[in-house]
């Protein structure tokens, strides 16, 4: 039996203090390589990848604020509308610690029906010891097999895969592959 | 697929209580290391500079302990 004990890493503090804001103000999910890393692959890497529902310009400037309130800061910029604006037009924005350059938060808005469906399967998944929400074990491998398929990509899917044997499901992983092709191909 | 994958995931099935110790040390050193490094290249002539394009910080103010004046 694999499981998870308390002995928290930098990067899982970092993801437990920003998830801890973002959650007071819209629904969220970290997908990608965090995923793979809080589930116990060793690799490396720079930035966690996170999700959020796509939020008014009056909102997310209580989001920004609160975030530098508590010690962390944007690198685009520190006028939260101007981030509200990059982030409307689709572009990632990075977020750390005051005075860290690393690691990064990389937030983007929900931009199309997939971001929405991963929003709405969102899920916790207790052997990381972490407390906040995932996009699902089915959507990540998808999006690693059919969309990413860098060698880190496919490692990190194939982890997944054997971690998360019991929660695989390959009739949904193919509907989401169906779905990256006709959306993001 | 890969052995590596599969001789890590053996090793947490057998190590249950202690991979994760082996886990965040692996991943707390390489933001150590890189924390250290930055903060000595900080402190190089245009060391701030190389900071601030190898990270493309463009909210310089938002940093300001590591590349203030």
């Amino acid at each position: 039996m694999i499981r998870g004990t308390d002995d928290r890493n930098i990067l899982d503090e970092f993801c437990i203090d920003f998830c801890r804001i973002v959650e007071k103000y819209c629904h969220y999910i970290i997908v990608s390589g965090f995923v793979a890393i809080s589930s116990g692959r060793t690799r490396a890497t720079e930035d966690i990848d996170m999700i959020i529902s796509p939020l008014s310009v009056a909102d997310f400037v209580k989001l920004h604020n609160e975030l530098i309130k508590e010690g962390f800061a944007c690198m685009q910029s520190d006028n939260p509308a101007e981030v509200h604006e990059y982030l409307v037009n689709k572009t990632a924005v990075r977020y750390t610690r005051k005075d860290k350059p690393l690691p990064e938060m990389e937030v983007k808005f929900a931009k199309d029906e997939l971001d929405m469906l991963q929003l709405q399967t969102r899920i916790k998944l207790p052997l990381t010891d972490l407390d906040v929400w995932f996009s699902s074990i089915n959507m990540n491998v998808a999006f690693k097999e059919e969309l990413l398929k860098s060698d880190k990509d496919l490692k990190d899917a194939e982890h997944l895969r054997k971690i998360y044997s019991e929660l695989i499901n390959e009739g949904e992983i193919s509907r989401v592959k169906a779905m990256i092709r006709r959306l993001r191909l | 697929m890969t052995d590596e994958i599969d001789r890590w995931i053996e090793y947490m099935r057998k190590n249950p209580s202690t991979w994760k110790k082996h886990h965040t040390e692996f991943i707390n050193a390489q933001f150590e290391k890189a924390d250290l490094f930055i903060r000595r290249l900080a402190k190089q002539p245009g060391g701030k500079k190389k900071i601030i394009e190898a990270y493309n910080i463009k909210n310089v103010k938002g940093y300001p302990g590591l590349l203030g004046d």
